[in-house]
């Protein structure tokens, strides 16, 4: 049950006001009993009685003058009136929140500290699998540890920017060679830069610093992923390539759910788009540890709400 | 700052992406980790491994397939892309 939009013209001035807050009271309250439970609903009656009681009541202690009338005293009567409307537009956000459109389970913030440690002990583990990779399609490399870089970018919901519902940030700890660089602050937007793309989208994505002659059909200018300039301009002059895969939890039978983006960076050497990609399943059961470490940590939250009608 | 061109490409899985995939390095105190997550999928590789000597000669075994059905399972992607912009805004 909803109440028919009521016609502002129709009214004027202070009433008009009034008339318009107990019409958002009234729509509100109804909206709210039709989605509470049954229990709820019995002690949303009885709060609904108790408020108009308490309102009614004064009215007749001014009227008629005789505190007998109502059978307790005025004081207990303007106690009652101050807990109604205090617990009125408590009641009203808390029971009616719309119909949520938008919410997920994201690692909590901030991470425990033990588990800190254990994912970065696992992203230790990665960028030596991925040097382990590299070395055996490629013995005569002189890659090292030294040579990569990698971080674990996770969604921050407690203060996102505007228009945004998170952001996808890194905490110093879950870094690994950054130190000194610029780009070690980076942030993004879901969708935006290659880490906001694939956790938006769930599917790994592979960087390459090469020629336009030499690129592949697929490739795809990093600029157009919405890098800000100021941020192209932090990104180190000796970085050659970046594999950047979804940490993904099970969302039911058949599908995942992106809670994080891992990144590795290769420095000063290229190698060929073959073995990037075999870095991806050479990491993926590590991949999948942090998955079950991070599964440990999650909490809901919703940031979107349909709008009452 | 870098001065070359960067692009970017969307990783498919391919065989030899899902060939590099093995679970058989993981150690117990690992093994103990994913099965207590109890994640899709890793009992079952779980199991197909239990003779890791024997799995790796033998290429094409049930871990192997179990593990390709994660990989594709995992990377297969969000059908719907989740909206984080306009109607999430605060």
């Amino acid at each position: 049950m909803r109440s028919e939009p009521r016609n502002p013209a129709n009214t004027s001035g202070l009433w008009s006001v009034i008339r318009r807050g107990i019409d958002v009271i009234h729509d509100l309250f109804v909206t709210a009993i039709e989605q509470s439970t049954p229990l709820l609903k019995v002690l949303l009656a009885i709060y609904g009685a108790t408020a108009i009681l308490a309102i009614v009541l004064p009215i007749v202690f001014i009227v008629i003058g005789d505190p007998s009338y109502a059978l307790i005293s005025l004081r207990w009567i303007l106690a009652l009136l101050v807990v109604v409307l205090v617990a009125t537009p408590i009641i009203v956000t808390r029971l009616y929140r719309g119909t949520e459109i938008w919410g997920r389970l994201v690692p909590v913030q901030p991470l425990p500290d033990k588990i800190v440690q254990d994912l970065r002990t696992r992203l230790k583990q990665v960028r030596l699998e991925a040097v382990e990779c590299i070395r055996s399609y490629h013995p005569a490399t002189r890659l090292s540890e030294a040579n990569l870089r990698a971080h674990m970018m996770l969604p921050y919901y407690l203060d996102p920017p505007k228009g945004v519902a998170c952001e996808l940030r890194m905490q110093e700890e879950l870094q690994l060679g950054m130190e000194g660089y610029e780009d070690r602050d980076f942030r993004f937007h879901p969708n935006l830069g290659v880490s906001g793309r694939v956790f938006v989208i769930g599917m790994p994505k592979i960087v390459r610093v090469t020629t336009n002659e030499e690129r592949d059909a697929d490739d795809v200018p990093i600029d157009d992923y919405g890098i800000l300039t100021s941020q192209r301009s932090k990104v180190p002059a000796n970085l050659q390539w970046i594999i950047s895969i979804p940490i993904r939890r099970p969302a039911d039978d058949s599908n995942f759910s992106t809670l994080g983006v891992l990144s590795i960076h290769g420095m000063d050497q290229g190698f060929p788009r073959k073995t990037l990609e075999a870095v991806v399943g050479r990491i993926f059961p590590t991949v999948y540890l942090i998955v079950s470490q991070l599964c440990q940590h999650l909490v809901r939250v919703s940031t979107a709400w349909e709008p009452r009608t | 700052m870098i001065a070359q061109p960067m692009f970017v490409y969307e990783v498919r899985l391919s065989d030899h992406i899902l060939d590099e995939i093995s679970f058989s390095r993981l150690s117990a105190a690992d093994w103990d980790l994913l099965r207590a997550a109890n994640l899709p999928l890793v009992d079952r590789i779980f199991d197909e491994t239990k003779d890791v000597e024997t799995r790796q000669a033998e290429h094409d075994d049930g871990a192997r397939q179990a593990e390709r059905e994660l990989a594709q399972m995992y990377f297969k992607g969000d059908e719907i892309e989740q909206d984080y912009g306009a109607t999430a805004c605060r």
